[in-house]
């Protein structure tokens, strides 16, 4: 996007980067610290999908939803993820999308390969991210995931995507 | 492997049941041979009434849903003339394309890509081109669009049967009728909510099924999420003396019902849903008592229901409402496709908190469906260590009346599952 420079689009990368590594190594402390208090989390069900208060949606927490969700895979007890799919994920074709309320819009796609005892997972997609600095950091505000298999039938989803 | 050998083609003796002992097994070949889930394809989901769609899904003229029934592509439109609810074949009477590709949508013709055959809403042949060289006398009518042999409508909910023998839908559905009706007369008019969850699990359809209509795991599997809702205000005592039970509703339907130890969205206030929605829902819940009595409206406002309409429909009236189907691909593989329904005139921000509360729980990424599909994972991996042959499925055979959480709707299941696959209940 004009006016992005290397240098911040590079600061960019960077953190989601990071979001990444956390997700994918189940660091969950490192993972909810990354999100501002109005953060939206949101896995739509179907392709066209476009609002989660009126439509069907496979994730869509609020902060204190994440912080349940979190607070669950914790418990050891969240037995889709006893023992803990073993992740690792790709992220490319980041660009800045633009600016929403002040938060910067950024696109990627992804790929993670999630194996369990149940075999391995692919899951592909497209993620929408709105990004805040918040004391001097980036924090997300917003993390969309729309898988390019939505429309088909899931596995169990319980990991961080 | 000699029971596999005996029995395992012809589908007999998989279910044993004794009375006299208070023994209710059923064995594990049912969930793991191949040969059993042909026969299943033939006798069950050829013959029985399977669920397709909501009439709300199909208000206008023209409106159609794509769907799989059975494993077989079909699709249900509301006929422009005729105004009815129609199930068609999803094949084209030329050749065999695929005729309706997409989803959802509304249209006046269906058009066959492949040689641009049109059809009508009412599924009749209306153009092709090059109709000159048919005038050696093609029969127009028989190449129309075929209907599903059977399709009935039970208040909004249309089934489909491939068997044109089969008895009627409401004869069908016998006992569990009433509790259909719970919960459409709870919600007025009641719709199929935007969207749905579409989720597979690596265990045998039966699995799924038992779980669905299982109160006794709740406890045990779900115990993290029955935490979340203490912490987050919920009084699960308030559940207590709803009159749990659960029942044996005659043709392989089953159900259990148990107060809510949780908020109800059909009106069961709970902290979970804010104090806004408060005043709405005491209205909502008193409405109904003066309605349909004190005692029906209290069952529709504070008692959970799973039901599960043989062989593959359920509708769980628990912290939202979701009619679920379930599919087998293979022995150890199900597809789901799961609902929620709603009333219609639903306020914005209650049908928010539902959608909220229906995520909360259930769908590939809550925080209790996904547990349940690791357990039936757990079990079809478990079973290929062999050793155990049958499983048990005895609880509460001793009682007068079984309780929720025993197993008595489950059994409901495999008795008219083995007279159904063997052949008997024909
Ligand atoms: S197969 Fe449909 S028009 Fe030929
Ligand atoms: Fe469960």
């Amino acid at each position: 996007m004009n006016g992005t420079t290397e240098q911040e689009l590079r600061s960019i990368e960077l953190f989601l980067y990071r979001e990444a590594r956390y997700a994918d190594e189940h660091d969950y402390d490192a993972w909810e610290a990354l999100w501002t208090d109005d953060a939206l989390y949101w896995v739509p069900a179907d392709e066209d999908a476009n609002d989660p208060r009126t439509q069907v949606s496979v994730i869509y927490d609020n902060r204190n939803r994440i912080s349940t969700r979190l607070k669950q895979l914790r418990t050891g007890k969240r037995y889709s993820q006893s023992p803990p799919s073993n992740l690792r994920r790709l992220l490319t074709n980041i660009e800045v999308l633009g600016v929403d309320k002040g938060d910067t819009v950024v696109g990627a796609n992804f790929f993670v390969a999630e194996s369990r005892e149940r075999g391995t997972q692919f899951w592909a997609g497209r993620v929408t991210y709105h990004l805040r600095i918040v004391d001097g950091e980036f924090r997300m505000s917003y993390k969309k995931v729309k898988l390019v298999d939505s429309d088909r039938a899931l596995p169990t989803m319980a990991f961080l995507i | 492997m000699s029971l596999l050998d005996d029995h395992v083609v012809t589908g007999t003796g998989l279910v044993d049941e004794d009375t006299g002992r208070g023994r209710f097994r059923v064995h594990r070949c049912a969930m793991t041979a191949p040969e059993v889930l042909n026969r299943e394809l033939a006798e069950i989901f050829n013959r029985c009434w399977l669920y397709v769609g909501h009439t709300s899904e199909v208000t206008e003229p023209g409106d159609y849903v794509r769907r799989s029934v059975g494993g077989r592509p079909v699709f249900m439109v509301r006929a422009r003339k005729s105004g009815q609810v129609k199930v068609f074949h999803n094949t084209c009477p030329h050749r065999g394309a695929v005729v309706c590709r997409a989803d959802t949508g509304n249209t006046k013709i269906f058009q066959c890509f492949y040689h641009a055959w049109t059809f009508d809403t009412e599924g009749r042949l209306t153009g092709m081109p090059g109709r000159d060289a048919y005038e050696g006398g093609a029969d127009f009518a028989e190449l129309s669009l075929r209907e599903v042999a059977r399709v009935e409508e039970y208040r909004g909910f249309v089934f489909a049967c491939y068997d044109p023998e089969a008895v009627d839908l409401v004869t069908y559905l016998g006992q569990a009728r009433e509790y259909l009706d719970l919960v459409v007369d709870a919600m007025g008019e009641p719709e199929i909510v935007a969207g749905s969850n579409q989720y597979s699990i690596n265990a045998n359809w039966k699995l799924l099924v038992e779980n669905s209509i299982d109160g006794y795991h709740g406890p045990s599997t779900h115990d993290t999420y029955i935490k979340y809702i203490v912490s987050q205000g919920t009084d699960i005592r308030s559940g207590a003396g709803g009159g749990n039970a659960g029942y044996d509703l005659g043709n392989g339907h089953g159900v259990i019902e148990y107060g809510a130890p949780w908020g109800r969205p059909i009106a069961k206030w709970d902290p979970l849903f804010g104090e806004n929605a408060r005043p709405g829902m005491e209205q909502t819940a008193q409405d109904l008592a003066r309605r349909f009595g004190e005692s029906r409206g209290h069952a529709m406002t504070h008692t959970n229901r799973n039901l599960l309409i043989f062989p593959n429909l359920v509708i769980n009236d628990i912290m939202a409402v979701t009619v679920r189907t379930l599919m087998p691909t293979a022995a150890g593989h199900v597809e789901v496709n799961a609902w929620q329904l709603a009333p219609r005139d639903e306020a914005e921000d209650v049908r928010a908190q539902r959608l909220d509360s229906f995520l909360t729980f259930l769908g590939p990424g809550g925080f209790a469906t996904p547990d349940d599909l690791e357990a039936l994972e757990s079990c079809q991996q478990g079973f290929a260590s062999g050793g155990v042959e049958w499983s048990d499925i005895s609880r509460g055979m001793g009682r007068d009346r079984a309780k929720h959480d025993d197993e008595e709707q489950i059994r409901a299941f495999w008795r008219q599952w083995q007279a159904v696959v063997e052949g008997s209940a024909r």
